[in-house]
């Protein structure tokens, strides 16, 4: 542009020889001219020949194909150029050549492209190597968790050599647990050394009473003697409850464990509950799939729970209502199922049942302590089966699952890990 | 007179226990440990004997397994803090012969004792019970009252044998639980009264005998002579 202003206020006459003697000084091969006359025909310079797609407004214009050139090339790459009507009738043009500048461009680009390339690539493969150990870790530490999470609390999380990250943070959670255990020890102590305080002046208490029972009494006062001996007999029952809810938690307890038939414990449980049912003008319908597998676990537990389940729907079940009791296969599990059409469990409290001594507000009438679900809950538990309440099907009532996943399932879960 | 030994530390419980035997006719022999409770065992003399599973000095189950691994067949009750089913287990492994959880009514451990003395000896197998009129047989499962046979279903037979086996002795609830289903928890009021209830009215009727309730404690199977 400065070129095109200063060739401008050069007279027409000197223009050949001040574009001559320019270009002594200008870069060889980057900046070049061409002189033509009206018609087109070359006068002087390096640019051979008019290029029509070159608009003659005096402005720079970028070309993306070269123009045509004297040696050293034939052809400029792309260039800048500027087309120039003189006063006399000839046209000039002045150019500079882009091309060298795009091809530094290029060598940068490239220049980038490897640089990027060689080490974008070294650095995956080295994340992924890099990866692969903390990950490592980070599994062992998460089969570490689950194992803690289901009972294990002796356990701790693994620490490496390397003293890095990682082991700090398991470390910092090795020390929880410490205290998490210490806690519950401290709390499972309190609680046994509460149950064990009571036992004693319990014992003595009912010795008391029955004592008394024993001496001739009148009827007033030996009406108040029954119902002190009552009212120490439900003290009994829910403590007896609470304790054996605390020991069925210590979830590592399985050495009763055997194999036995779900269908048999079913049919017993049935008929020990039917004459109640029947009394209480219910009706109890029993449904067994045959060809139930056996499970593991302990029968006199699982009993208790399947008593607890039945007393419960009968205790809640309006006269004239319907329970169904079943067992059956429903895909990888074994289910055992309680089904009522008494008031039902609101959504809200289905959690909340199966906590110690919690009654829904409805039922608070109803004689029993509250701990039937959360001891079930407690003997689903450590047999590592589900306990599930939901609405009955018929759309009003209680359904009470136990389900059991059966045992061959159990072995292929744990395979592939 | 039946004579009894008691091995337990706690003196108010042993005292509700010793007083409770003296009632019921016993004459009772206390021992507030288990050194004196061995010796005491091991000299003889005794029906049964109820033990207390923790001691200060010896371990309840190291006693019994004493006087077992001496050949004394001295019925024992055992009582125990100690609830979970694994230790009724060991307790009766060990050779007891009864497990008995604290606290516990002195109604169901004097019911226990009771039981524990009328228990047949080992080896020897009956065929026929006999209660007033009724008739059991054991083999072929089958009730009979004056020549007329009484069906009965296997539970209700069950609980007949095991009254009748116990006939005029207080047995409670978790006896007859324990007994006839087999399972070591307190199933509540209700079920065992109806269960009851049935195999009344299935006896019921002339001068058979009837299965009274004791309120608060369980029932007995009378003879209405």
């Amino acid at each position: 542009m400065q070129r095109a202003h200063y060739y401008q206020k050069i007279d027409d006459a000197s223009l050949k020889d001040e574009l001559a003697a320019s270009e002594v000084y200008s870069t060889s091969g980057i900046d070049a001219y061409g002189l033509f006359e009206a018609d087109g025909t070359h006068i002087a310079g390096d640019l051979l020949r008019l290029r029509a797609s070159l608009p003659g407004d005096g402005q720079v214009h970028y070309l993306e194909r070269g123009l045509s050139i004297a040696l050293p090339r034939e052809q400029t790459r792309s260039s800048h150029a500027l087309m120039q009507h003189r006063d006399d009738g000839r046209i000039l043009i002045l150019s500079r050549d882009g091309g060298s500048i795009s091809a530094v461009g290029g060598i940068i680009e490239q220049a980038l492209f490897w640089g990027f390339s060689l080490t974008l690539i070294p650095g995956l493969i080295g994340w992924w190597l890099l990866r692969r150990r903390p990950l490592r870790r980070v599994q062992r530490l998460q089969s570490c968790t689950e194992s803690i999470v289901s009972g294990n609390l002796g356990e701790r999380l693994p620490l490496s050599p390397r003293r890095d990250e990682l082991d700090m943070l398991a470390n910092a959670v090795n020390v929880m647990l410490e205290h998490i255990e210490q806690l519950m020890h401290e709390v499972k102590g309190a609680c046994d050394g509460i149950a064990h305080d009571l036992r004693t002046p319990l014992t003595r208490l009912r010795a008391h009473l029955d004592q008394l029972q024993q001496l001739p009494l009148d009827s007033s006062h030996a009406e108040t003697l029954n119902m002190a001996l009552e009212e120490s007999e439900s003290i009994m029952l829910r403590f007896q409850g609470l304790l054996r809810i605390s020991e069925l938690e210590d979830t590592r307890r399985r050495s009763g464990f055997e194999s036995f038939q779900p269908a048999a414990l079913i049919t017993q449980a049935h008929e020990f509950f039917e004459p109640l049912a029947q009394e209480q003008g219910l009706t109890l319908l029993l449904e067994i799939s045959a060809d139930l597998p056996a499970l593991s676990g302990d029968v006199s537990l699982l009993f208790e729970a399947l008593v607890n389940l039945l007393d419960n729907a009968i205790k809640f079940t309006p006269e004239g209502g319907v329970i169904h009791f079943r067992g059956y296969l429903a895909g990888n599990s074994l289910n055992i199922e309680v089904s009522d059409n008494g008031p039902g469990i609101p959504e809200e409290e289905r959690e909340s049942v199966i906590r110690r001594l919690y009654r829904v507000d409805s039922t608070r009438q109803q004689p029993g302590h509250g701990l039937g679900l959360s001891l079930v809950s407690a003997i689903v538990r450590l047999h590592g089966f589900v306990l599930s309440i939901q609405e009955s099907p018929r759309g009003c009532g209680a359904t009470v699952s136990i389900i059991c996943p059966l045992p061959e399932v159990k072995a292929s879960l744990a395979a592939p890990s | 007179m039946n004579r009894a030994l008691v091995i337990e530390d706690d003196e108010v419980t042993a005292k509700a226990i010793v007083n409770t035997l003296t009632s019921h006719g016993f004459e009772v022999l206390w021992t507030a440990n288990g050194r004196d409770g061995l010796s005491a065992a091991i000299s003889g003399g005794h029906d049964v004997i109820t033990l207390d599973r923790m001691l200060p000095d010896f371990d309840g189950l190291t006693i019994i397994s004493t006087l077992r691994s001496l050949g004394i067949q001295t019925p024992v009750l055992m009582i125990s803090a100690l609830s979970d089913v694994d230790e009724r287990v060991k307790g009766l492994r060990s050779g007891g012969d009864d497990y008995l959880t604290k606290p516990f009514s002195t109604v169901e451990m004097i019911a226990r004792v009771e039981v524990l003395l009328r228990r047949p000896l080992a080896g020897v197998s009956e065929r026929l019970l006999s209660v007033g009129n009724l008739h059991i047989d054991l083999i072929e499962q089958s009730l009979s009252r004056e020549g007329v046979q009484i069906p009965l279903l296997p539970t209700e037979f069950k609980l007949l044998t095991y009254f009748m086996r116990n006939a005029g002795q207080l047995v409670t609830r978790t006896m007859l639980f324990q007994a006839v289903w087999g399972y070591h928890f307190d199933p509540g009021t209700n079920i065992i009264d109806v269960h009851i209830g049935r195999l009344r009215k299935k006896i019921e009727g002339g001068n058979s005998p009837v299965i009274q309730t004791i309120r608060g404690s369980g029932y007995v199977l009378a003879s209405q002579e």
